[in-house]
């Protein structure tokens, strides 16, 4: 029985054996066959795949026996006019696919802007907005995108304790005959130098008395000025060896407490010119005049005009660019409005300066020195020293001692401000 | 002064001249942007992430800050220091918004070909 056992399992071993070597049988290797199509298949699509993405084929460092199949030759890039159109397939390599994610999404951003305020500050004015302890004084969200090779859209909206506001929503045309560039939508008006930047991108906390006091804007808005809906237009004018660009706008004509309209033909219109030069390559100067001209909330018969100069001093030495620089700039407003028995007129301006001794460290300086728009005689006086630290470009620390002596009763506010800002999201421009 | 039909018949114009517009293969971003792929190979991360982009950074030669942004509307060469500055409108960038966002131009400094300064004016 042991022995009947024994030669049975030889012969089963010696059955097997021959059977692996023996040649496999046809339906195993049309199998084999059939799996290696799959696979070679399966690869030319991956290959696809990547060029699509813009990737190369990757160099075959498996040690297998597939090789991979000639891919189908590239399509000829349509012609233009006997110019070869590149076609979407051939996208660089580089990033290509963060780029092509979000082709069809805006650039989102947030900036934060935390305030807060120590000291007495007497209450403030009726057209100052007083700081309160602590803000999160109107954090901004921005949203930029390419529409087409011909404009490109901006929206930016302003995120307060009070509610949400649509601060700027615009669409800009900058390929326009004659080399024209158009802006159409909610804007903040080209007015002075100032009037144009938002609260975040200034070298203050705050804004200059004499924006508050005649330019106008909400006591309860923080982001004073001329802001509006409206057409701009601006052209860059041929002027040796200075650059010139003048701008046009006419909005709808309301705009804080400086422009109020009551139809629909009361809008308001504001003209501004701008001068640059450079002086050497480490210092240039800019000049710039600017006109607004609108309806305010006496009626439709009754206009306040502005007028603004403005003088903006930079140095920056090459060798030293990350750590030393200096902003030098002042501004000087008149308004001139109109009421049912008067004309007053009133006069505003500014000084400041802003040194970076070391890199990421900026200490500043500024006058204010302004007239209220409806009464001359109430003069407001304030002094401010600032010091900045930038940890990053995004983020920013800043700190502010303010004195301001109110021309209507003689107080003196002398306060302490502090201001965090921080940006999250997406901040570079995707030009078509 | 317009009265308002005649200011709403201008601006319809106005709008209307965007039809107008042409704009050539060498003025559009994407068209020099794949044309200086195609001939550049070789390029560090930085660099080519950022031409990707659209981003301008430090570091960028000429002809790769023309790839991004185009044609500056102004140069000024100061030959005893090696020294191009050129000056864009700020509607072709958005860099550091939390900085720059109102500035009209952007300021551009080259030293020896290279960029080392992005300022907004």
């Amino acid at each position: 029985m042991f022995a009947l056992t024994v030669v049975s399992a030889v012969c089963l071993a010696a059955g097997t054996a021959s059977a692996q070597t023996q040649a496999p049988s046809a339906e195993w290797q049309a199998r084999v066959q059939s799996l290696e199509e799959q696979v070679k298949q399966l690869k030319a699509e991956l290959d696809a795949l990547r060029g699509q993405m813009g990737g190369a084929a990757p160099a075959a460092q498996q040690p297998t026996t597939v090789v991979a199949p000639a891919t189908a030759p590239a399509p000829e890039p349509p012609s233009l006019g006997g110019l070869q159109v590149p076609t979407a397939g051939s996208l660089p390599v580089y990033g290509a696919a963060s780029a092509g994610s979000k082709i069809f999404n805006p650039d989102v951003g947030m900036i934060g802007n935390f305030i807060s305020a120590t000291e007495q500050s007497r209450g403030g004015s009726e057209s100052i907005a007083p700081i309160p302890f602590a803000t999160l004084q109107e954090s901004e969200a921005s949203f930029q995108a390419i529409v087409d090779p011909y404009a490109r859209a901006d929206f930016f909206l302003a995120i307060g304790e009070e509610g949400i506001e649509v601060e700027e929503g615009y669409v800009t045309f900058p390929t326009l005959p004659g080399g024209l560039l158009l802006k159409a939508g909610k804007m903040r008006a080209n007015f002075g130098r100032l009037n144009a930047f938002h609260n975040h991108t200034l070298p203050w906390i705050d804004r200059p008395l004499a924006m508050y006091n005649l330019l106008g804007g909400s006591p309860l808005d923080p982001d004073t000025g001329i802001k509006d809906a409206g057409v701009s237009v601006s052209r860059l004018i041929p002027a040796g060896k200075l650059f010139v660009e003048a701008t046009g706008e006419v909005f709808r004509g309301d705009s804080g407490t400086v422009f109020k309209s009551n139809r629909r033909s009361d809008f308001s219109t504001i003209e501004h010119l701008r001068a640059y030069a450079d002086f050497t390559e480490e210092t240039n100067i800019e000049l710039g005049g600017s006109y607004a001209r609108g309806h305010n909330e006496l009626g439709s018969d009754f206009l306040t005009q502005l007028y603004s100069t403005d003088v903006t001093l930079r140095w920056r030495p090459l060798s030293r660019a990350i750590y030393r620089s200096l902003a030098a700039r002042t501004e000087l407003f008149w308004s001139r409005r109109e009421e049912p028995t008067v004309l007053r007129r009133a006069f505003g301006g500014y000084a400041s300066m802003d040194y970076g001794f070391r890199r990421r460290w900026f200490a500043g300086a500024r006058y204010d020195w302004s007239e209220r728009a409806n009464d001359a005689s109430i003069q407001d006086r304030g002094a401010s020293a600032v010091l900045t630290f930038w940890p990053s470009e995004f983020s920013q620390v800043r700190s502010q001692y303010r004195r301001t002596r109110y021309g209507d009763d003689g107080r003196v506010a002398n306060e302490l401000l502090f201001q965090v800002l921080f940006t999250i999201g997406a901040h570079g421009a995707h030009p078509f | 002064m317009l009265s308002g039909l005649r200011f709403t018949f201008a601006t319809l114009l106005l709008l209307s001249v965007t039809a107008c517009v042409y704009v050539p293969l060498r003025g559009r971003p994407q068209y020099r942007r794949e044309q200086y792929f195609a001939n550049h190979r070789e390029l560090s991360p930085t660099i080519a992430n950022a031409i990707e982009t659209g981003h301008v950074v430090p570091g960028m030669d000429r002809e790769q800050v023309w790839v991004v942004v185009g044609d500056p509307v102004r140069k000024s060469l100061f030959a005893a220091a090696n020294v191009e500055v050129w000056l864009y409108p700020s509607v072709r960038f958005h860099q550091d918004p939390a900085h720059s966002h109102g500035a009209s131009s952007f300021r551009l400094v080259f030293i020896d070909g290279i960029l080392r300064i992005i300022e907004p004016i």
